[in-house]
């Protein structure tokens, strides 16, 4: 979608780590997606703004499998997609935590699900999201922070090349959100995985993402543009919003949001 | 508050065993057709003294667990099969609805016809009241799983046992406890019904003789010991239940 040298550079040395090609989803008479187009390169952290109800999720359940295209394909580092997709992690927009586990045990599933023994490594977890002395509590004690903390982990430990982001943060205030990206970005900057991060914030996309791809308002929802966001990284998300370039940015993508943004309220 | 409570349903207990007793003295309530709280207490303080009513609780106690445990074991795995399995569920639905909808007490009889007056009559009939209550709370338990739970389990990697294990288990174990302490409730039903039907022996056949000689003392004082009995399984139920699904309660 996007033309910048590198993006090209990429795409020729290694598979995309996602490709839909024409795409469409139908639940029944009700066509979600259409004619998607979309490339999400190795390594790209790409953001999908639309506004609610345009078929984002039904693009991530694409994407991680768990649903099959009812037209076009999708290829998923460079084969083709059939069952469920073995290289994504999924970060569900709902609680996906097992309520009988306690918070520990769910950080270790992956690891539980695999015979390993994970609970070291859920201890090392649980410091460093700042959750010492809570992994014996279960996830119906737990804030709507401390619960989206452990889903990240749980999602980010098993090291699955692409990891899938359904509006992870919308649940949350601003702060614990603004803090969860910081503590997102800083995740992703160890090892710059694969990220599809879907949300209808337009200023989370900018200073969470590379790419930002908009959506058209649903039904047949496909992309209509994308932008690249060349914000210099790390990202301090609390005062990006003031930056120049942010704006200007923001300004641009707005533009081709807002008519969708009014189309899907007036439909 | 908690005291408040128990003071209180102490107060009321009183006063209607002390309600009861004048009324019977005074001849307003007839001893004949009611008896009265300090005869009642009488008979079971005899009862107990001679040891003998401990074969009937026994009895009553054997039935019903075998009727429990029985029927809620092939509930539950009915439950996990077809709740796994929509075109089972599909195939068996009309043939569970009907033998649901069966007044289960009509079969009490018959099986007393096939299994004969012993205790195999008591457990069968005790059992397709259990199984029942044990197989849709299971089946709804497993229907019931969020979806996303399962999605997210088995795209980090569970095989469906481990999915059975990690994630459905749990799940309807909740539903399945639900409907515990009423299922045993409903073994000791099909026990007392049975044994009131024909039997040699249980506290249903105590309440059925004490009837027979129109012994309103002895069929109450066989009612108030066999609503003790169950009050105690279910105390017990109630632990185990809270132990197994403290997850859902937030500390």
């Amino acid at each position: 979608m996007y033309r910048s040298q590198k993006g090209r550079y990429n795409k020729m040395l290694t598979p995309a780590a996602l490709q839909f090609r024409q795409t469409g989803r139908a639940f029944g008479p009700r066509l979600a997606v259409d004619a998607l187009n979309l490339t999400v390169a190795a390594g790209e952290f790409v953001a999908l703004v639309g506004p609610s109800g345009c078929g984002k999720t039904t693009i991530l359940n694409l994407a991680a499998g768990l649903i099959e295209p009812t037209k076009g394909e999708v290829e998923s580092f460079g084969a083709p997609l059939k069952g469920l997709n073995p290289k994504v992690s999924y970060l569900f927009q709902q609680d996906a935590l097992l309520p009988w586990k306690t918070l520990e045990e769910n950080i270790a599933l992956s690891a539980t699900l695999s015979g390993r023994d994970g609970r070291d490594e859920a201890r090392e977890w649980l410091e460093r999201l700042g959750l010492e002395g809570f992994g014996d509590y279960f996830p119906a004690a737990a804030s709507g922070g401390m619960k989206k903390r452990v889903a990240l982990a749980q999602q980010w430990i098993p090291r699955r090349p692409l990891l899938l982001m359904d509006e992870p943060f919308s649940a949350l205030d601003i702060h614990t959100r603004q803090r969860m990206e910081t503590e997102l970005l800083q995740l992703w900057d160890e090892d710059r995985r694969t990220v599809l991060f879907v949300t209808h914030d337009l200023e989370e996309a900018i200073a969470l993402a590379g790419v930002v791809c908009v959506l058209s308002a649903g039904p047949a929802s496909t992309i209509i543009n994308s932008y690249r966001i060349d914000l210099p990284r790390p990202r301090a998300i609390a005062d990006l919003r003031l930056d120049p370039r942010f704006q200007d940015l923001y300004r641009n993508i707005w533009n081709d949001l807002r008519p969708e943004v009014l189309r899907s309220h007036a439909g | 508050m908690r005291a408040k409570v128990a003071a209180s349903r102490l107060g009321l207990a009183a006063v209607l065993l002390i309600g009861w007793e004048a009324g019977a003295r005074a001849g307003v309530i007839d001893p004949f057709f009611f008896s009265r709280p300090a005869l009642i207490a009488a008979r079971l303080t005899e009862w107990f003294s001679t040891a003998q009513i401990w074969r009937h609780v026994g009895l009553t106690l054997l039935e019903a667990l075998l009727a429990f445990v029985i029927g809620s074991a092939a509930g539950i795995v009915l439950g996990f099969w077809l709740g796994r399995w929509p075109l089972g569920a599909a195939v068996a639905e009309p043939f569970l609805q009907t033998a649901n909808a069966l007044p289960r007490v009509v079969l009490a009889p018959l099986f007393i016809f096939w299994f004969g007056l012993g205790i195999w009559s008591k457990v069968a009939f005790g059992m397709t009241l259990v199984f029942f209550l044990v197989f849709f709370n299971t089946y709804r338990g497993v229907r019931s799983v969020d979806r996303v739970l399962i999605d997210n389990a088995r795209l980090l990697g569970a095989s469906e046992s481990q999915l059975l294990r990690h994630v459905l288990m749990p799940s309807a174990l909740g539903w399945i406890f639900s409907g515990l302490e009423a299922s045993i409730g409903l073994a000791m039903v099909g026990a007392v019904v049975g044994e009131y039907l024909g039997a040699t022996g249980g506290l249903g056949y105590v309440i059925a003789q004490a009837e027979g000689l129109l012994d309103t003392t002895g069929m109450l004082a066989g009612m108030t010991l066999l609503a003790a009995v169950v009050l105690a399984i279910a105390a017990v139920v109630g632990r185990v239940e809270r132990h197994l699904l403290r997850w859902q309660q937030p500390r």
